[in-house]
């Protein structure tokens, strides 16, 4: 069995992207927004309309540390916009028209999205950030509870909702969920598994499971994995992918449920269709085969391209001469199991 | 390899929580009291418990490995004392000098089939060997030919127990000269092609689960077949596999409930049976790979160690 620890570690440097506030350009993107909102908001103000007070916070992979670097360069920035205010008493959409308004003309593209409202940057006429801003009912009118604005400009009523959330809750349990090593470990796993989505769903992205789907998976479960290498105690990063992909696979039931551990206690998979299942499964167990035939096999070189064709160029490939000589296999047999 | 050695071997395989355990139920009776182990692997998410076993043949022979955990008894390619079978006996050769590789290997290759068994991966696999599942507390020396047609055959008993079986009368002095006792009929019934969707092949060592299962030549023949209260009757089951051969398996049928027709029989007991092959089609199987065109050379090394060719 090749030992690909260290490969996994070096692809991990390669595609992790640091907590927001490690990312200066990120951070200041991120910022310029929240200025645009906040004078957007003070002059809509000033226009007469009662707006509430609000607050911001970030959301989204870079609060739980699990952003990958993008392969379309299109990067995504999440950051919640919580009003204090009672939400039988506001239309979400009214709601979430007063962000757009405030943003609006901050760069050229700004759109309300069902869930959020997303302002744009481009550069040569390529994406290359976005910023969501999900917008909140909060505070003591709504009995404690968050509620987030769904609907767009030309939704129907029915179509426009409070729907219960806790975003914060969902950050705090998954930083929770693991401490030390473990929980590096868990985030490397999570990187790698969104890397291997963004690989492999390359040419149909839409069919792919969320990247948060993939991370509360990983929270429901993934188990820490290490091996003695030398006396050594040292992280298997090969073999708790493959318990994860495993499990993910064992959890299928024509469907993969993946229950949100907060409110709304909702599955973050619901959105795909079932042929759309389907196929996440069938890329499942080829990444489940690849992890296998990796495992055994005894020469890094050939193990680390096996792992290539499912995460991509950027999982490292050592050259033969960089590695020790493969050991022969100790059993060859010419069938299956007895 | 000494105990520390593969303790040694097993942490680097993956497996933790290692413990010496002596004398476990696991472990067939031993006159050598060889070292055994216990431990944990996860395998699909589940913290599994392993024990193993290196018996006296080792290197030569692999270690062993069992399955302590209830999720892994069911699973194929696990016996019934949770004997995992990871590789073939025949056809795999072991390099003896490199004792922590082959603790590692099949470690490796036990986690698989484990692992494929958790996700259904293999379950068809359940009919390919179905024989290997089927209870093995008696064994019975076999010349029934497995075909698609129900047909009467005949059993040599000592006692109430069944010593062999065979097409006929003829074949059963011509293949088990010394066995042939007192002479009784028994029946070959065919089953068509079927799912166990996720039952084990143990579950149908009876007779009201493999009636449903009977062939539509096999309900007529046993509808026509006709049995009293005093007899005892065996049966050979023919369960197809894939490959387009039949797997045979055995039921001894005693203590009906009335006289009647066979499908009607309400046995109050039944007791599984395995059979030790030796008709045409098994025979054929074992030393020639399918297509045929193939000879075979055993070849003895003389080293003292050697391969079943």
């Amino acid at each position: 069995m090749a030992n690909v620890q260290k490969q996994f570690e070096k692809f991990d440097e390669k595609i992790k992207l640091r907590r927001l506030q490690e990312n200066a350009t990120l951070t200041e993107k991120r910022d310029r927004v929240l200025r645009t909102l906040r004078d957007g908001l003070e002059r809509i103000r000033r226009e007469g309309k009662k707006i509430p007070k609000f607050r911001t916070f970030n959301q989204g992979s870079y609060e739980i540390g699990v952003g990958v670097k993008p392969l379309d360069g299109d990067y995504d920035i999440d950051v919640g916009v919580a009003f204090e205010l009672a939400r039988g008493e506001h239309d979400p959409v009214a709601v979430k028209q007063w962000v757009l308004e405030a943003v609006e003309g901050h760069t050229a593209r700004v759109e309300m999205r069902r869930s959020c409202v997303t302002v744009f940057y481009q550069a040569a006429g390529e994406p290359m950030y976005h910023v969501d801003l999900a917008v909140y009912a909060d505070g003591p009118q709504n009995e404690g509870k968050m509620y987030l604005a769904r609907g767009k400009l030309n939704s129907s009523p029915e179509n426009r909702e409070w729907s219960p959330s806790d975003p914060e809750g969902l950050t705090a349990a998954i930083n929770d969920r693991f401490e030390g090593d473990d929980a590096k470990q868990f985030r490397r796993v999570i990187r790698a598994g969104k890397r291997w989505k963004d690989h492999r769903f390359a040419n149909d992205g839409h069919a792919a499971p969320r990247g948060i789907a993939l991370a509360v998976a990983a929270f429901h479960w993934f188990i820490p994995a290490t091996r003695i290498v030398d006396g050594q105690t040292v992280r298997d990063d090969s073999q708790a992918v493959r318990n994860f992909v495993a499990t993910m696979l064992r959890n299928f039931n024509q469907r993969l449920v993946v229950r949100c551990p907060v409110e709304p206690f909702d599955d973050l998979c619901s959105r795909m269709s079932d042929v759309q299942m389907g196929a996440f499964k069938a890329k499942l167990e080829a990444l489940l085969n690849a992890l296998r035939d990796a495992d055994l096999d005894a020469d890094p070189h050939t193990a680390c391209k096996t792992l290539a064709r499912e995460f991509g160029d950027d999982f490292p490939i050592p050259e033969p001469e960089e590695t020790a000589k493969p050991q022969r296999r100790a059993i060859t047999s010419s069938g299956s199991s007895g | 390899m000494d105990a520390n050695a593969l303790k040694v071997a097993l942490a680097q395989a993956g497996v933790g929580d290692v413990v010496a355990v002596s004398k476990p139920a696991w472990r067939p009776q031993s006159d050598v009291n060889e070292e055994c182990f216990e431990g944990t692997m996860v395998v699909a998410g589940l913290p599994l418990r392993f024990g193993f076993w290196l018996p006296g043949g080792f290197p030569v022979s692999l270690p062993k490995i069992f399955g302590l955990s209830s999720e892994v008894q069911r699973l194929p390619h696990v016996d019934e004392h949770s004997l995992i079978c990871a590789f073939e006996e025949e056809n795999t050769l072991l390099d003896y000098r490199a004792e922590d590789n082959l603790v590692r290997e099949t470690v490796q290759r036990v986690r698989s089939v484990i692992e494929d068994g958790l996700l259904g991966l293999n379950r068809d696999e359940f009919l390919t060997e179905f024989e290997a599942y089927w209870p093995r507390q008696v064994d019975v020396l076999s010349a029934v030919t497995p075909n698609d047609k129900p047909s009467e055959i005949k059993a040599s008993l000592d006692g109430s127990s069944i010593v062999a079986l065979a097409d006929g009368d003829e074949a059963l002095r011509s293949y088990f000269p010394n066995r042939t006792k007192q002479l009784k009929r028994g029946v070959y019934l065919p089953l068509d092609q079927f799912d166990l969707a996720g039952r084990h092949p143990r579950d149908l060592a009876r007779w009201t689960e493999l009636v449903p299962l009977l062939s539509a030549t096999s309900i007529e023949f046993a509808q026509a077949m006709q049995i009293t209260k005093k007899q005892s009757l065996p049966v050979v089951v023919g369960v197809p596999r894939a490959d387009g051969d039949r797997a045979l398996v055995g039921l001894h049928l005693r203590k009906f409930l009335n006289d009647g027709s066979l499908i009607d029989a309400r046995p109050r007991a039944a007791e599984p049976f395995t059979l030790t092959r030796f008709d045409a089609a098994r025979v054929r199987e074992r030393i020639v790979a399918k297509g045929g065109g193939h000879r075979v050379v055993v070849i003895g090394c003389g080293s003292g160690i050697c391969q079943r060719a």
